[in-house]
């Protein structure tokens, strides 16, 4: 997509992206997370 | 509620205007009042995406969802973490580069101006709708609870909401929601620490929770795989991802936040904040519901949690009947508060098998005698009102807090579930607005004016969608459990919205014509599917996304070509 609007010619998109590292941490988190949650409820039970 | 209470929530309200008006004075231009020039911190963006989801609903629904069915609510979030990684990899860097002010706009570059005008349409029906019951819901439920007058609590809710996002814009919307979001998180955190400082002297958090999962309150993965089951793994990892990607990356509501960060970088960290964050979050609401559960165990509460459809009853030639039902829980109660005493002592003590199994089945079948009372005198209240949804699962929390919080802790959590309604309200006034404003106003109406005449009819429109909602919620009634119904309702186009981007940033070949008929065959499929077969309404979202993705990409390739 070829943005051609004034402001964006001011003021140029800053295409930095967030680290890598980031995507299989939130895998892994979500992964202990539900983990927890599972043995929290087998816990209690 | 005391002197004190109120003036925590009438500091709370004036707070929120005299912040919102301050900001005002740094919008002077179009792009700064519905984007903020694109400058605002991740942190900031990050947590007024989270506000922004977090409605009143959401505080008083799901801790009741936590007090009468336990923890598996919270497999609806399952697939939130996934779609935040799926959305921060494509919208984000999309939209970024596009420069848009709304998603819709994006579509007609990429397809037409009438797939643009559908999707914008859509969203502007189904939230100008949803923004109503925002502020119905908790208003309903205050009212009733703190006897409140319902049209007042309706105009305190939305008009100061209305008033410092008409003036402030966006940049009133995100930093107001920074603070909400820090008046709703001390109010749950507070809710968390009465319910365990009020657990019975003999009677340990651990033996609490061990007594909430003698009934199954504390347990919450069910791997099921049941299409008519509302909420398994399944229906959450699966569903739910579907759901969060079209809710996080095609609402309006959602995507204008994330279009304020000063950069791709911050939009897509502002997207991580709630993929770390939101299920643990969510998981403390609904462990305050498990909790009020193990409270209400030991100290007695009402039949049911809302004194005016009992006062409907007792004024009914069935109040007779109502009148049994309550000696009958009285007696049931009873005997369910021996049993969790029995119970708790011995999971104080130690004991296993024998005394303890025994005691738990005997608490077990005492639980079900009171909740078969219970049942009863819903399916009363319900023959007596004509209302076959009735629920009082939304009251259990706000009567809680009314008539067991200590003083100005009450004002605090009243005051949070006003935070926690007016962030959405503010953020939906705002998206609303600015579509309203780019996509139907600049796009049909007027093409070229100076950006003060558009900075002047952004907020005339913000102010009408102000009084829209607030006259639609006067006239919202009851809906049951009222997260459910948002939810369902948005599940009914969501899924096909979601197809079109899919369309838009996967199907290189897709055209217009494609991505228009294949949305339409996706919102008549959804509804066939949903009226037709009772499908769990997180499955509808994927219905409605394959079917649109599917059609969509056999019309676009039986005509031929990429544009319309």
């Amino acid at each position: 997509m070829t943005d051609t609007s004034a402001a964006s010619a001011a003021h140029p998109p800053d295409d930095s992206r967030a680290p890598r590292f980031v995507y299989p941490l939130i895998v892994i988190v979500e992964i202990i997370v539900i983990i927890g949650l599972y043995a929290f409820g087998a816990y209690f039970a | 509620m005391s002197l004190v209470d109120w003036g925590i929530v009438g500091v709370y309200l004036v707070w929120m205007v005299w912040d919102g008006l301050r900001l005002s004075r740094n919008t002077h231009e179009v792009e700064g009042y519905l984007l903020a020039s694109r400058s605002l911190p991740w942190w900031a963006v990050g947590l007024s995406v989270m506000a922004t989801q977090l409605s009143a609903i959401t505080m008083t629904s799901t801790t009741g969802q936590g007090y009468a069915d336990g923890m598996r609510f919270v497999q609806f979030y399952f697939g939130l973490p996934l779609a935040m990684i799926v959305l921060a990899l494509t919208v984000v860097p999309f939209f970024h580069r596009a420069r848009v002010y709304t998603a819709y706009e994006y579509l007609e570059g990429r397809f037409d101006l009438k797939t643009r005008t559908l999707t914008a349409f859509l969203f502007l029906v189904s939230r100008g709708l949803s923004c109503s019951v925002i502020i119905a819901a908790p208003a309903v439920i205050l009212s009733i609870v703190l006897g409140w007058n319902l049209t007042l609590t309706v105009l305190a809710i939305g008009l100061p909401t209305a008033v410092y996002t008409m003036f402030g814009g966006v940049q009133a919307v995100t930093w107001t929601d920074v603070k909400q979001m820090g008046i709703i998180v001390s109010g749950i955190v507070a809710a968390v620490v009465v319910l365990i400082l009020g657990l019975p002297h003999d009677l340990s958090l651990g033996s609490a929770l061990h007594v909430a999962g003698a009934v199954g309150r504390t347990k919450a993965l069910d791997f099921t795989f049941d299409l008519k089951q509302t909420y398994t793994f399944w229906s959450g990892i699966i569903g739910g991802l579907f759901l969060a990607m079209s809710y996080f990356g095609c609402d309006q509501s959602q995507v204008q936040r994330y279009l304020t960060a000063k950069s791709v970088r911050e939009g897509q960290s502002s997207l991580f904040m709630s993929a770390f964050a939101k299920i643990p979050l969510q998981a403390l609401i609904l462990l305050t519901g498990v909790l009020m559960f193990v409270f209400y165990l030991f100290n007695r509460g009402p039949m049911l949690f809302n004194d005016s459809a009992a006062a409907a009853v007792h004024a009914s030639p069935r109040a007779a009947e109502y009148q049994a039902l309550e000696q009958e829980y009285n007696t049931a109660f009873d005997e369910r508060r021996d049993a969790a005493q029995v119970l708790g002592a011995s999971i104080s003590s130690g004991a296993a098998g024998g005394g303890g199994d025994e005691a738990k089945a005997r608490f077990q079948r005492a639980d079900a005698a009171v909740k078969a009372v219970r049942t009863r005198a819903v399916t009363l209240v319900k023959e007596v009102t004509g209302d076959t949804r009735w629920t009082d699962v939304n009251y259990v929390f706000p009567t809680f807090v009314v008539t067991q919080m200590p003083i100005g802790l009450v004002g605090l959590i009243i005051a949070a579930i006003f935070a926690a309604a007016m962030s959405s309200i503010a953020a939906e006034l705002n998206a609303l607005a600015t579509a309203t404003v780019i996509d139907v106003y600049k796009r049909h109406m007027k093409p070229v004016a100076t950006d003060a005449h558009y900075l002047k009819v952004s907020k005339i429109a913000t102010g009408a969608w102000g009084v829209f909602a607030c006259v639609m919620a006067v006239y919202a009634v009851n809906l049951g459990s009222l997260i459910e119904v948002v939810n369902t309702y948005g599940s009914y186009f969501y899924g096909s919205l979601l197809g079109v981007f899919i369309l838009a940033l996967g199907v290189p070949r897709a055209n217009g014509h494609g991505a228009f008929i294949g949305l339409i065959a996706g919102m008549a499929s959804v509804a066939y599917v949903a009226t037709s077969f009772g499908i769990a309404y997180l499955w509808l979202n994927v219905i409605g996304a394959v079917v649109v993705t599917v059609v969509g990409t056999a019309v676009s390739l039986a005509i031929g070509g990429r544009r319309a």
